[in-house]
């Protein structure tokens, strides 16, 4: 026992201390690291839904607002054949084709691209 | 000095034991979130693809009462047009004309929904419906009249419509990878776990926690975008119902109105022009054929009636 090398528990010591430091520190980096991994999450899941949300009540307004014109619109046809009006009944075809020839997702996708743009100061909808 | 070294040791070999215990449990919390993000993904995936499905279906409806509207009504207006009207000059005088180009395309659409038509009954055109319905009348009707192998008809129009909102490749299923879900579990604990400390093991574990943490991430955006794709595919659906609804009841302006003669010019007429917008709106396309959109809705259409 005597003769026992002193450097022998003194390194064992140095091991464990070392990986002690090692984990505490491992620990540190890796909490930080998914802190800011949720926080990336977090403004890139919002900024999503958000314009996700401004796509979504764009395309139900324009589409009601679609399906208002068009309704009058045959509303008109019926009363320009009914009447003979032929010039009435051709220019309310004429205007449901032109509304359904525009696609409201076209538009939409604009204005995403927009939101998603930071040198686009205003949109207009 | 040796027993105070030795029981330090112990002390951090007791609290190496403790990480040890405790690195287990944050490899399970890991490997739960990783399996909770997988399955978040592939919930949403899935439902995508069904509604990718009711988009693709209401296309093949559109598209088939864009063949029957050939077949029947634009198919009459020819009739009569060619029985009465040969002459290029005679439909000048009315108010709408037709001339001698459109009315050789209208003939040649005509015929491109019989062939459709035809195809389909020998099943060798399924899949194009989807794409008469999006793509318009013009570019698949006449090229089925051309004698084009329907069969290389595609219908994937849903398909091309949620690719390109996000610039096309972004939908893709596999964009994780197995950078999570089971994110190689085994390889991590297996082997060093077993032959190194407690502390390494934890360390190992806190690594697993943060590649499991950033998995959950990239999973919540993409679902978040999938979302975004869920409102652009309804609004296809919502202007796939809005031209359906607008062709059967200006389908049925014409039935009504349709004349088989030209004895009544007034009633010759109301037929041409009500048949003209009939096959205006059958060109109308939903989408690119690349599933970007059509024109944007900032159109003018000033001028025509107030409503």
């Amino acid at each position: 026992m005597r003769n026992f090398p002193i450097t022998l528990p003194m390194k064992a010591a140095s091991t464990l201390i070392n990986a002690w430091k090692e984990c505490t520190i491992t620990r540190e980096l890796e909490e930080t690291k998914r802190e800011g991994i949720r926080a990336f999450r977090d403004v890139n899941v919002k900024s999503i839904e958000e314009s996700s949300a401004i796509l979504k009540l764009y395309l139900e307004r324009t589409f009601q607002e679609r399906a208002v014109v068009i309704r009058k619109m045959f509303d008109h046809l019926d009363k320009g054949l009914a009447d003979g009006n032929m010039q009435l009944a051709s220019d309310a075809m004429t205007a449901i084709v032109s509304v359904l020839k525009h696609s409201p997702l076209a538009e939409a996708r604009k204005i995403i691209s927009d939101i998603r743009d930071p040198n686009v100061k205003m949109i207009e909808i | 000095m040796v027993p105070l070294l030795w029981i330090g040791a112990a002390l951090l070999g007791v609290g190496g034991l403790a990480a040890a215990i405790d690195a287990k449990d944050t490899f399970s919390a890991a490997k739960r979130i990783g399996e909770r993000a997988r399955r978040k993904h592939e919930n949403v995936l899935s439902e995508l693809e069904s509604l990718r499905s009711e988009v693709n279906s209401d296309l093949e409806n559109l598209g088939k009462l864009k063949i029957s509207i050939f077949k029947n009504q634009i198919a009459h207006l020819v009739n009569v047009i060619r029985k009465y009207a040969p002459s290029r000059s005679v439909l000048k005088n009315f108010q709408v004309s037709i001339s001698t180009e459109e009315f050789r395309k209208m003939e040649q659409l005509v015929l491109g929904a019989f062939e459709i038509e035809k195809g389909l009954a020998s099943g060798v055109s399924t899949g194009a419906l989807a794409a008469v319905g999006a793509y318009g009348s013009v570019g698949m009707l006449a090229t089925a009249s051309t004698g084009t192998a329907i069969s290389g008809l595609s219908g994937v129009a849903a398909t091309n419509a949620t690719l390109a909102w996000f610039g096309g490749g972004s939908l893709a299923a596999g964009g994780f990878g197995m950078t999570g879900g089971a994110f190689a579990l085994a390889g991590v604990v297996l082997g060093p776990a077993l032959a190194i400390t407690g502390f390494m093991m934890s360390s190992k574990a806190d690594k697993a926690l943060t590649e499991a943490c950033e998995y959950e991430s990239d999973v919540d955006i993409k679902v978040a975008k999938l979302d975004q794709t869920k409102v652009v595919l309804n609004s296809l659906r919502e202007y796939t119902g809005e031209m359906t609804s607008a062709l059967i009841h200006l389908a049925e302006r014409f039935d009504a109105i349709k004349v088989s003669d030209d004895r009544n010019r007034n009633s010759f007429e109301k037929m041409v022009v009500v048949g003209k917008s009939l096959k205006g709106l059958l060109d109308i396309p939903i989408m690119s054929g690349d599933g970007t959109p059509t024109e944007g809705i900032k159109s003018k259409i000033s001028g025509y009636i107030e409503v």
